[in-house]
Parts: structure tokens; sequence; C-alpha cells
């Protein structure tokens, strides 16, 4: 890894969103905090970002509505999403596969060496691509 | 005669017999009557004869003496005084050559005696004989001979006219008259008599007759006149009758009025039924609704009977499962389906059964029975508690998986300083205290449901459980920078009252307040009290309700839909615990809201 990826952690839960972003810094990413879809949109259209982290319900605008926006628009359409949710019904995997092209979902509670691990390796297949 | 005795349908048998009676004695009446005139013509006739004999010896001796004696000097005049004293038509002697040679009538003197049409009788020497006169009228010849010794010297002839025998009938009709008009009139009371005795057999003879024609059941049989021991019989039987038809009468008026009464009280439970019920005939028009089938249709026309349930519900408008009402092949078959009202779900859903009274495979249309259930409360509360359960696994999920993160971050991470590390336990500290918090909710609720919550009063001092209160609630009130005004005042009874549910009840007004108020907006908690109640206000400037959810907010899972209340978290049983426990302290909950301008909440309790 030349540069330090910048991922997004949209959350509407302050503690959760502090702890994601402090294990996220941890690995060596550099982090930046949204409360809900809507602010998260908002950063993404003022800054670049590598990857998005984000809660499936939100107030304002929720985790699938932010991700339809980003694969509706030109320059975010290929940002890979990892999508945290804490209701196991609420996420058609279908959905989540071909409408929303997640790279990953995971159900709260979860570890979040999980989730460091996941981004890894996620960076890491591009770079071995 | 012979028709009175054959039986005949036009003359029943008594009158047949009075008929009978009056014949036979008339005759009887005529034959004596004849038998008298009879009698008395014969009786008259022996009479004539012996008095003739009298008068025609006592002519010849008068006659013959003098015609003996005198050679008849007197003998015109002896029969001019003989033919006066008898009534005679003549008197005349005939001499023995056949000629008169005294009469008196003197010009038939000399001519030829009247010729004898033949001799009748002889009573001695008396002969009787019949002749004619010239006229051709009847004459009786009485004829004696006139004797000289032994010698026939002439003969005495006395002519009467006949006695007619309808004389002498008439004669003896008039003198046995009297006696004829009796028997006429025994003959009249017998009659009578029995007239009294078969009239009422004719009557009871008519009904029987009837019997044998009409239908038993459409005859009311009559009394007759209890004149004879038939009769008397006659009228216990149709005494009996009478008393037996009215009983059967009473008792199948008791039957019906049973069978209507029975009628009457299972339409009565069809009536106070809450589902709507409905019967169809064969063509699938409505023969019977009940009250509730009209109030959940709401068709708005009054009477649905005569219509269609298709024409009153419009299975179009519904689902594919009650678009079955309408297909032909389920006809015989049980079919349930669900529908919203009007073919819109939002404005509730009915669940439509329908069975065919006679389901018999051959039988294409069979009549059926509806039943309509709205269903809508029913749905409603599967959706509270499917909203529930998605709630609570979110209520659950949500600080666990923050215990979670924090506790393997700090258990993986080597170099984390030590305030980060305070901070992370102290993050899964609250959140352990909100899942906690969360687990005895639940149990509230379930307590709730069961009824099974109960108090544990004591004296309480009120002023530190509002402390304890308001310091559980401050740090969620300054973290969103609410300005929080607590009016209580110094002086407050004591009460008896469960302290932990008590708070829990305070604490939960006071966190919607802060959940429900944006930042910079401004909560009061407040208390008055008197004699009777404490009075507690929780007001704030946040979202309000809308008027249409308040009545709502105390029911169970029950959460808002404004947009701004559903982006919180939140079980929806918060407000219904809150509200339980006031009643159980035998308080009450008040609210006063409007949208975007704030709530009020009021709790009031007894202070006695």
């Amino acid at each position: 890894m030349d540069a330090r990826k910048r991922i997004l952690v949209a959350d509407d839960n302050p503690a959760m969103a502090k702890v994601i972003a402090f294990n996220l810094s941890a690995a060596g990413f550099e982090t930046t905090v949204a409360s809900n879809g809507q602010i998260a949109w908002e950063l993404l259209q003022a800054e670049p970002f590598d990857f998005l982290v984000t809660d499936y319900q939100m107030p304002e605008m929720d985790g699938r509505e932010l991700v339809r926006h980003i694969r509706s628009s030109l320059r975010w359409r290929h940002i890979p999403v990892i999508m945290l949710t804490a209701k196991e019904l609420e996420l058609d995997t279908s959905i989540a596969s071909d409408e929303l092209q997640l790279a990953s979902v995971l159900q709260k509670p979860f570890s979040p060496s999980e989730l460091i691990g996941r981004i890894h390796s996620y960076f890491h297949r591009v770079c071995s691509v | 005669m012979l028709m009175l005795l054959q039986p005949s349908r036009d003359l029943d048998a008594p009158r047949r017999v009075i008929a009978l009676h009056l014949l036979s004695g008339l005759s009887s009446v005529a034959l004596l009557t004849f038998g008298i005139v009879q009698v008395v013509l014969s009786l008259r006739m022996e009479h004539l004869d012996s008095s003739a004999m009298t008068m025609m010896t006592k002519g010849e001796a008068l006659i013959g003496a003098d015609f003996r004696h005198r050679q008849g000097e007197r003998t015109a005049s002896l029969l001019d005084r003989f033919n006066a004293e008898y009534h005679l038509q003549h008197c005349a002697v005939i001499g023995p050559d056949g000629v008169y040679i005294a009469h008196s009538t003197p010009a038939l003197i000399g001519s030829t005696a009247m010729e004898s049409t033949g001799t009748l009788n002889q009573f001695g020497e008396v002969e009787k004989h019949t002749a004619q006169t010239p006229q051709g009228r009847s004459l009786l010849l009485y004829r004696t001979p006139i004797r000289q010794g032994e010698e026939i010297v002439a003969t005495l002839e006395a002519a009467a006219w006949p006695q007619e025998w309808w004389t002498t009938a008439i004669s003896a009709f008039r003198h046995g008259l009297l006696f004829i008009l009796l028997g006429v009139a025994f003959l009249t009371a017998g009659g009578y008599f029995l007239f009294c005795v078969v009239r009422p057999m004719s009557a009871i003879e008519h009904q029987l007759r009837r019997a044998a024609i009409e239908e038993l059941g459409q005859i009311s049989l009559e009394s007759v006149p209890a004149t004879s021991l038939p009769s008397i019989g006659w009228n216990k039987l149709v005494d009996e009758q009478v008393r037996r038809v009215g009983r059967q009468d009473l008792e199948s008026k008791v039957a019906a009025g049973l069978r209507s009464h029975r009628e009457k009280r299972s339409e009565a439970i069809l009536r106070s039924l809450t589902d709507g019920i409905a019967l169809t005939d064969h063509e699938e028009r409505i023969t019977f609704a009940n009250p509730s089938l009209q109030g959940i249709v709401a068709t708005g026309e009054d009477d649905v009977l005569g219509r269609t349930m298709d024409e009153v519900i419009h299975f179009a408008a519904g689902s594919a499962a009650a678009l079955r009402f309408n297909d032909p092949l389920y006809r015989s078959q049980q079919v349930v389906a669900e529908m919203g009202k009007e073919g819109d779900m939002t404005k509730g859903v009915l669940r439509i059964s329908r069975v065919p009274l006679i389901a018999s495979s051959h039988d294409a249309s069979p009549s059926h029975v509806w039943m309509v259930r709205d269903v809508t409360q029913q749905k409603l509360a599967d959706q509270m508690r499917n909203q529930f359960v998605y709630s609570a696994t979110h209520e659950l999920r949500t600080p666990l998986a923050n215990i979670k993160a924090y506790a393997e971050t700090l258990a993986n991470m080597k170099a984390i300083d030590i305030e980060k590390q305070k901070d992370f336990c102290n993050t899964i500290n609250s959140e352990a205290t909100r899942l906690s918090r969360f687990i005895d909710d639940l149990l509230s609720i379930s307590r709730m449901e069961t009824g099974a919550m109960s108090l544990q009063k004591h004296e309480t001092d009120m002023m530190r459980l509002f402390e304890e209160v308001i310091g559980k609630v401050r740090p969620e009130m300054d973290g969103k920078g609410i300005l929080f005004n607590v009016l209580i005042p110094a002086k407050l009874p004591r009460l008896y009252v469960d302290k932990d549910k008590m708070t829990i009840t305070l604490v939960n007004m006071l966190g919607n307040a802060a959940k429900y108020t944006p930042e910079g907006g401004h909560v009061s908690f407040e208390v008055e009290w008197n004699e009777q109640s404490i009075e507690i206000h929780v007001i704030d400037s946040g979202i309000g309700i809308a008027q249409d959810e308040i009545a709502k907010i105390f029911d169970k899972f029950f959460r808002s839909n404004d947009p701004r209340v559903r982006d919180r978290t939140g079980s929806g049983l918060g407000l219904s615990i809150a509200h339980e426990i006031v009643r159980l302290h035998g308080g009450k909950m008040l609210v006063h809201s409007e949208l975007d301008r704030g709530s009020k909440f009021t709790v009031i309790l007894p202070t006695a």
C-alpha cells in the first residue's frame, strides 16, 4: 500500500462509529465518520474515499438509500461497500449482491478484527489483480 | 213405495221411516174407512129389505083384504095412502093377465106391468126385482102375491127408487168422520213423536254421510238434541272428539310456539354475533344478513337482502384468493380468503369464509353460509408484534454489538492509552446498562400482559425520589444542550409508592422528553400537590404528537409513524409500562400535545 486508504464510516450510533473509526485508524486507514446517510452522501461529494463502511438503519437516509445513490453516480459507481446490519431479515442477500453490489455484509454484533480483515483482503485482492 | 225401501242418497233412513209410518197409517185409515162403509152399506141393505118386507106384508094385508072382501072398491085410495106413507115411486096391483088393474098413477091402469130385469131376492113370498123406467132409471120392484084361499088372484107391486151406494157411503162417512179424524190425529201425533225420535238420527246420519265423502280434518262434528240414548251417546263422542282436537290444536300451537321461539333464539344469536353472517340462496342472492355484516361491509345502503355478496364486497378488487368466490369450480367447496375493505388493505382487512350448505358434488349451485370478520385489529396487532420483534432485535443487538466491539478492541489492541481504555470501559458499562434496562422493560411488559405486575409500596420520601430521577436524566439533557427546568415545592408529602417502578415511570417520561426534543430545546419538571393529590408535569418543546395518535400512545408496541420517531431506537413499551404503573398506584396519566410545539405529560397520584 503506497498511500493511506481513506475510509468513510456511516453509523448513527456514535459509540459504534467511534470504535470502528478507532480500529480502522489503528489498522492504518484514514477514517472519516458520518452520523447518517445524508451526511455521508454530502461528504462523498466533497472528498475522495477508497472504501465505505455503512450501517443499514440510519435516520435521514438509510444505508440502502445511500448505496443506491452511490451506484447511480458516475464517480462512485465502483467504490467497495461493507454494510453493517442489526436485523437479519432487513437485507435480502440477492439485493445485496445484485442491486447494491456490496463487497460484504456484516451482522451486528460483529468482531472489529473481522471488519479490518475483510477490508484488507479486499484491497489485497484488488492489488493482486 | 219401493223407492222408500231402497237406500237413497236423497232421503235418509229416519225420514224414510217417517214416510213409511205415514204411508202405512194412512193406508190403514183408508182401509178402515172402506170397511166401515162396507159394513154400513150391508147393514143398511138388510134394514131396507126388512122394512120392505114389513111394508109389503102390511100392504098385502090391507089391499088383499079389500080385494078379497069388497072386490077392490077401496083399492085406489089405499094405494095412494100406501104410496105416500112409504115415499114410493109408485104402487099398483097387477092382474093375473099381467096388466095393471090398479095403480097409484091411474093413467097406467090397463097397461102391461113393468118388466122385471131379474129376480134378485125372495124373502118369504116377497120378491125383489130390478126394473127400468122408460127414461132408463133403475127401479126396485117389490112384488107379493094376493091370495084368495090358495089361489093367487093378483100381485101387489111397490116400486121404490133404489138407494145409491155413495149416498150410503157419504152418510156412513159422515157418521164415522169423527173416528177417521181421530185416527188421522193419532197418526199425525205418532208421526210427530217418530219425527222427534229420528230427527237426531237424521243429523247424525247427515254427519256420517259427510264423513264418508269429505276429508276427516275438515269436518267439525256437531251435537244433536239429546232426545234419546243414541243421541246422548253421540253427543258424548262429539264432546270427546272436540276435546281431543282442542288438545291436539293446543299441542300443535305449543309446538309451533316452541319452534318459533327456537328460531327466534337462533336468529337472536346470529344477530348478536360480532362476525358478519349472511345466507345466500342457490342464485347467490342474500336471504339473511345480520346487523354486523351491514356494519362491516358498510355499503351505505340499508338493505343488502336480494343482492349478491359480490355486489356487496367486490371480490374482483381483492386478492387472487378472493376471486375464488366467483369461480364456479369452488362453488361446492369451503373458501376462505382475506381482502382489503373495499379492495383497499389500508382501510381494513376482512377475512371472508364461505361454506356450502349442501355440499354434494353433483349440486352445482348450493346455498351458502358466509362469515365475514373484520380482522383489521388482529392484523394491526400482528403487525405491531412483528414490528416489536424487529425493534426488540435491534434494541438488543445494538448495545450488544457495541459491547462486543469495545471489548474486543480492548482485548486485541496492544497500545491503548489509559484514558482511552477508561473511555471504552465506560461505554461498555453504559451499553450494558441500556441492555439491562431493555430486558427489564421486556419483563415488565410480560408481567403486564399476564397481569402479574405487582407493586412493592413503601412510605417514600418523594423529594429523594425526584432527585434520583433528575440525576439519571440530567446527563442526557446536558448532552443535547436542553434547558432543563426543575420546579419542586420545598415541602412534599410522603407517599406510599413502589419507589423503583415510580422511578422507571418518571425516567421514562423525562427520557422521552429528552429524546424527542431537539438540541437547544427546553424541558420542565414541575410538581404541585394538595390534600388529595400530587401532580407531576413533564413539559417539553419537542416534536409533539399528532392528534390521531394521542389515543394510541399508551398501547403496547405502539410507535408513531412520524419519521422523527421512527429514526430513534425504541420498543414502544416505555409509555405503556409507565401508564400501567401509574394505574396500579391508583393514579392517572394525562397527555396534552401539539405537533411541532411540544407535549405535556401529567401524572396524578392520590396522596391519601
